[in-house]
Formats: C-alpha cells, sequence, structure tokens
C-alpha cells in the first residue's frame, strides 16, 4: 500500500514542480517550506487515520484526521495562495 | 487554430526523468524490508531488538534499597485472599442467561477452556528437572526422551555468556516468549526469590550441588548464577474488552505458553547439562515483575504486579526459572514510562476495585502482602479481588486495558509519542489528556462490535511481527 502511495505522492509532487516549470513559477524558499511541511503532515494524517482504523480506535482516527489534516490543508492552501498572489502582483 | 504547442527543453526534460526516478526509488523504498531505523541498527547477533530510543541504564528508573528488601511471603497475599467474599454466581447465571457481552456461555466458555489447559499443564510443572523428579516419559525412546551429556557420552554444553543468552532467547521466542534477559542471583537478588512459596513450602538456600525438594521444602543451591526471566504475550484487542470474559481468556492463554515454556526452557536447560529449577505452579517461586525490571525488559508500573514492556505496555505476563547456566546479563532500561505514570494514573482513576494508588511513588508499604524495597505505588490486592469476585470470578485487568501503553502499532504517532515521552516529561499531561480524548481507555468494547466477529484475528491473537524484524 505504501509503495502505491509513494508512488502517488511522487507524482503529485512531480506534476506540480512541472507545471510551476512551465507556467514559469518560481515559489520562494519559505513557500516551499510551507507547502512540503503541509504535504508530509497530510500524508501523515493519512497514516495515522488508516493507523488507528486498523486498530480499531475509531474516535482516535477521527480526531487524528482532524488534527494532522486540517492544518495540512491549510498550510498547502497558504502556500499556492501566496505564490499565486506574488505572481499576479508582479 | 492556435498553433502553439508547449515545449520543453533537453534541460527540463532530463531534470524531470531525474526527478520521476528519486520518485520511483522513494516508493521503492519505502517497500523495502527495513521499515524502521530499528531494523537497521538490529545487532547481527540476532539479539531481541528493543525500540531505538529506549535507553539502558546502570540503574532502574525505580529506587530501589536493597537493605530494606526481605524475601517474600506469597501466603500474605493469599490470607488476605482467603477473605474475600465468593465468587457472584447469581450474578454470572443472570448475565449468562441475558447473553450480556463478554459474559454469555460462549465466553465464559472459552475463558474456562483456555484457563483449564493452564491448570491441566500446570500439574506438569516441577521444581527439579523431571529427570531428577523420576516422573516417567511417555514415549519412551531417544526422541523425545531427555538424553542428558551424560547420557549421550559429550561434555556439557559449552558456550560464552552472550552466545548463551542468544541460544536461550532463540528457543524461548521459538516456543512463544517476546523476550528473555537474566540477572545475577547474589545477596541481593536473593531476596527477590520466594521466602515462602505459593503452596507454603520455604524455599532455602544450601550449599548443595543440585536442588532439591522435600515435603518441607525447596532448596536452592549457592552456586546458582541467574535469574532468568521471560515475557509471555496476550492480545490488544481481547485485553481492551476488560473486565470481561474475552480479556480474561488472553490472560488465561498468556499463563498457559508461560507454563509451557517454563517446563520446556527447564527440560532444555537440563539436556545442555545445567541446572534449571522451574517453579512448581504458574509463576511463583521468584518475583518475576523485579526480574523484568532489573534486566531491562520492563520499567516498573502504577499499577501494582505489571511492569511495562516498551511496545507492549503491561500486556505481558513473566516468568522465571534458576539457572547456573552462565548467561549475559542486561542492563536496566529507561523509555520514561515509570516517569509517567507519575503524571498518568488512568489505571487508578479507572479501576474498578480502587486497588491503585493514586498518589506518589513511595517507600511505604500497605501491608506485609506489598514487597517493601522499591520507591513505587503501593497496591490494595484485597480490593482487585474483590471487584473479580463481584465480577463473576472473572479476573479483572481494567488496568491493562486503560494503560496509555497498551496499545497496537499500526499508527504512526504511537512511536513518535512514546520516543517524546522517553525523551522529555514536559508532554505527559498532554498526552494522558489525548489517551482520555481519544478513548483508547473506554470499556464495554464487546458491546460496540463483538470479539467473535473481528476479522482477521491474528494466530493466538497477538501480532508477533511487532517484535521481530522478519515479515
Amino acid at each position: 500500500m505504501w509503495f502505491v502511495i509513494g508512488i502517488i505522492a511522487s507524482a503529485i509532487l512531480i506534476s506540480s514542480i512541472w507545471w510551476l516549470n512551465m507556467k514559469n513559477i518560481t515559489p520562494r524558499w519559505y513557500e516551499w517550506l510551507i507547502g512540503g511541511i503541509g504535504f508530509v503532515l497530510f500524508f501523515y494524517a493519512i497514516q495515522n487515520t488508516l493507523g488507528f482504523l486498523r486498530e480499531i480506535e475509531p474516535t482516535a482516527a477521527g480526531f487524528t484526521a482532524a488534527f494532522f489534516g486540517i492544518p495540512a490543508l491549510i498550510l498547502v492552501a497558504v502556500a499556492f495562495r501566496l505564490v499565486f498572489e506574488r505572481r499576479k502582483n508582479v | 487554430m492556435s498553433t502553439f504547442h508547449s515545449t520543453m527543453n533537453r534541460r527540463d526534460f532530463m531534470k524531470i526523468i531525474g526527478l520521476a526516478g528519486a520518485g520511483c526509488g522513494a516508493a521503492a523504498v519505502a517497500g523495502q524490508p527495513f521499515s524502521d531505523l530499528d531494523e537497521l541498527t538490529a545487532s547481527p547477533q540476532g539479539l531481541v531488538k528493543k525500540p531505538w530510543y529506549v535507553k539502558e541504564t546502570d540503574n532502574p528508573t525505580v529506587e530501589i534499597d536493597w537493605a530494606m528488601m526481605k524475601r517474600y511471603d506469597w501466603n500474605e497475599l493469599y490470607t488476605v485472599y482467603a477473605k474475600n467474599r465468593p465468587a457472584n454466581v447469581a450474578k454470572a447465571k443472570e448475565w449468562a442467561a441475558a447473553n450480556k457481552p463478554g459474559y454469555s456461555l460462549r465466553d465464559r466458555s472459552l475463558h474456562s477452556a483456555t484457563g483449564f489447559a493452564g491448570q491441566v499443564w500446570g500439574t506438569t510443572m516441577s521444581f527439579v528437572p523431571r529427570t531428577r523428579a523420576n516422573i516417567p516419559n511417555f514415549w519412551p525412546s531417544i526422541v523425545y526422551g531427555l538424553m542428558t551429556p551424560e547420557q549421550l557420552g559429550v561434555p556439557r554444553w559449552q558456550g560464552t555468556p552472550e552466545e548463551n543468552l542468544k541460544m536461550l532467547r532463540s528457543a524461548a521466542r521459538f516456543w512463544g516468549a517476546k523476550d528473555l534477559t537474566a540477572v545475577p542471583l547474589d545477596s541481593r537478588t536473593k531476596n527477590l526469590v520466594n521466602g515462602i512459596d505459593r503452596d507454603k513450602k520455604p524455599v532455602i538456600f544450601e550449599d548443595v550441588e543440585l536442588g532439591y525438594e522435600t515435603t518441607a521444602k525447596r532448596v536452592v543451591p549457592n552456586r546458582m548464577k541467574h535469574l532468568v526471566t521471560w515475557s509471555t504475550l496476550q492480545s490488544t484487542d481481547m485485553i481492551k474488552r476488560a473486565p470481561d470474559a474475552i480479556c480474561a481468556s488472553t490472560i488465561a492463554m498468556g499463563y498457559d505458553h508461560g507454563i509451557l515454556l517454563c517446563n520446556r526452557l527447564q527440560h532444555f536447560i537440563t539436556g545442555l547439562g545445567y541446572e534449571a529449577l522451574s517453579p512448581a505452579n504458574y509463576n511463583y517461586l521468584a518475583l518475576c515483575g523485579p526480574t523484568s525490571i532489573l534486566s531491562g525488559q520492563a520499567e516498573a508500573a502504577r499499577m501494582g504486579f505489571p511492569t511495562l514492556d516498551p511496545e507492549l505496555g503491561p500486556m505481558v505476563r513473566r516468568w522465571m526459572l534458576i539457572t547456573d547456566l552462565p548467561i549475559a546479563e542486561t542492563k536496566p532500561i529507561d523509555a520514561g514510562m515509570f516517569r509517567f505514570c507519575r503524571t498518568c494514573a488512568i489505571c487508578a482513576e479507572n479501576c474498578p476495585g480502587s486497588a491503585i494508588n493514586l498518589g506518589e511513588p513511595t517507600w511505604d508499604v500497605l501491608g506485609n502482602f506489598n514487597h517493601a524495597g522499591s520507591k513505587s505505588y503501593p497496591f490494595l490486592p484485597q480490593n482487585c479481588r474483590d471487584f473479580w469476585m463481584e465480577n463473576t470470578g472473572i479476573d479483572c485487568s481494567v488496568c491493562l486495558a486503560s494503560c496509555p501503553f497498551s496499545t497496537k502499532d499500526k499508527a504512526d504517532i504511537h512511536h513518535l509519542i512514546k520516543f517524546t515521552i522517553a525523551n522529555s516529561d514536559t508532554f505527559n499531561s498532554f498526552f494522558k489528556g489525548m489517551s482520555k480524548s481519544f478513548k483508547l481507555d473506554r470499556l464495554e468494547r464487546e458491546k460496540e462490535n463483538s470479539w467473535w466477529d473481528l476479522p482477521n484475528q491474528p494466530v493466538f491473537g497477538f501480532d508477533t511481527t511487532r517484535t521481530t524484524s522478519l515479515e
């Protein structure tokens, strides 16, 4: 399963970089950092949510999905927003 | 019509191919047998690995005053138990008739059948090796009959202490133990050997060559070198159903396996040409919990008898025997667990018998049923056993089920939390709160989803791949 998730994650990352290159967008280091943390947190949320479901701990699964997943989505959205705001202003 | 086509220069193309290759490599590595740092750092000697954040120490995390310690008299405990009320049979009948989850007819039969086997096998235990106890073998052949080095005409087994530890561990793992360690049997640790055994027989040390037993005593030779201790496993899913019969079934299974291991290890060590003195019944003869703490399998816990394994928490049963086989000794560990108990106390809060101490660690004891000599949490066994009787005679184990260390390991956050606990006490309150918020200590799980309907239950109820690098 994690092999497949790794392939998907790699594909998302590579596609994003290719698309940014195609649009001539160069994110700044802090935009990479925020997006990268969000990206890692997202998969950490998936791992723990699925892990707790396998452990038959549904409340824990829900908590970790929210505790890691929501910040992950926020961070990724913030990174994208920062990039596109700067591009619009330029 | 637009004739625009996006183009890519060679440089960008090669960059993307490189990134794709790195991504595939990363994905491939994710599927490798080395799934964590522990495996990468596993000893090539095949010794049982501990999680990488567990530190070895010179002294256990619980303070010990050997001068205070005396050899334990198990009858102090059983005198107390004898005062308990009898099992609530009327309630047992009422709950069975009502098909109460965890106490129904099939649940009780599961518990009874598991525990019954242990009682039968328990009658085969012998303080001295069976070859000296003149107990005939069922198969009078060279295949299963024990042939000692003398009978085979070879010298007894010679190995270094490290080799002997690895050898005993390999055998014990094959027979169902999680880990096996040893402490030296010296003037201090002799205080861990029972003064009066469970069946009221005194255990005496004498200057003799071999151990022996009479109607009046059990004799351990002064030349014996080690207390060897090991742990047997229990099912997390079943323990979490405490205090019902399903939980008690896996407790009984832990005892069953421990009894078999006692017999097998004693037989094995005897076959190598060494002395091995086993408990004569269940896991008495010496205090297994303290032995496991001193030898680095566990830390002390708030909840009384159980100790905390860094991977499995209190969800193990502990056993021991005495031998003169030279074995490498192993040091105590520090994974922050005993310190965590100070903040946590969930077991004490949830204990239905109010048997577990809610206060701070203390040198005080509450009676002769406690074993003095450590700064820990004195326990009220009569309250614990009283609840068992009210629980229709079924062992409780709510403390084991409530403990934040009693978890599986599928969610990665367990490792992050255990690493943090091992290195800092700062977040202990937060982690206790998380455990409560996540409802990890909730009871009556048999009502939620019946154990009988759980899919893909592992053999014996526990996932042995948790404690090995083998997949």
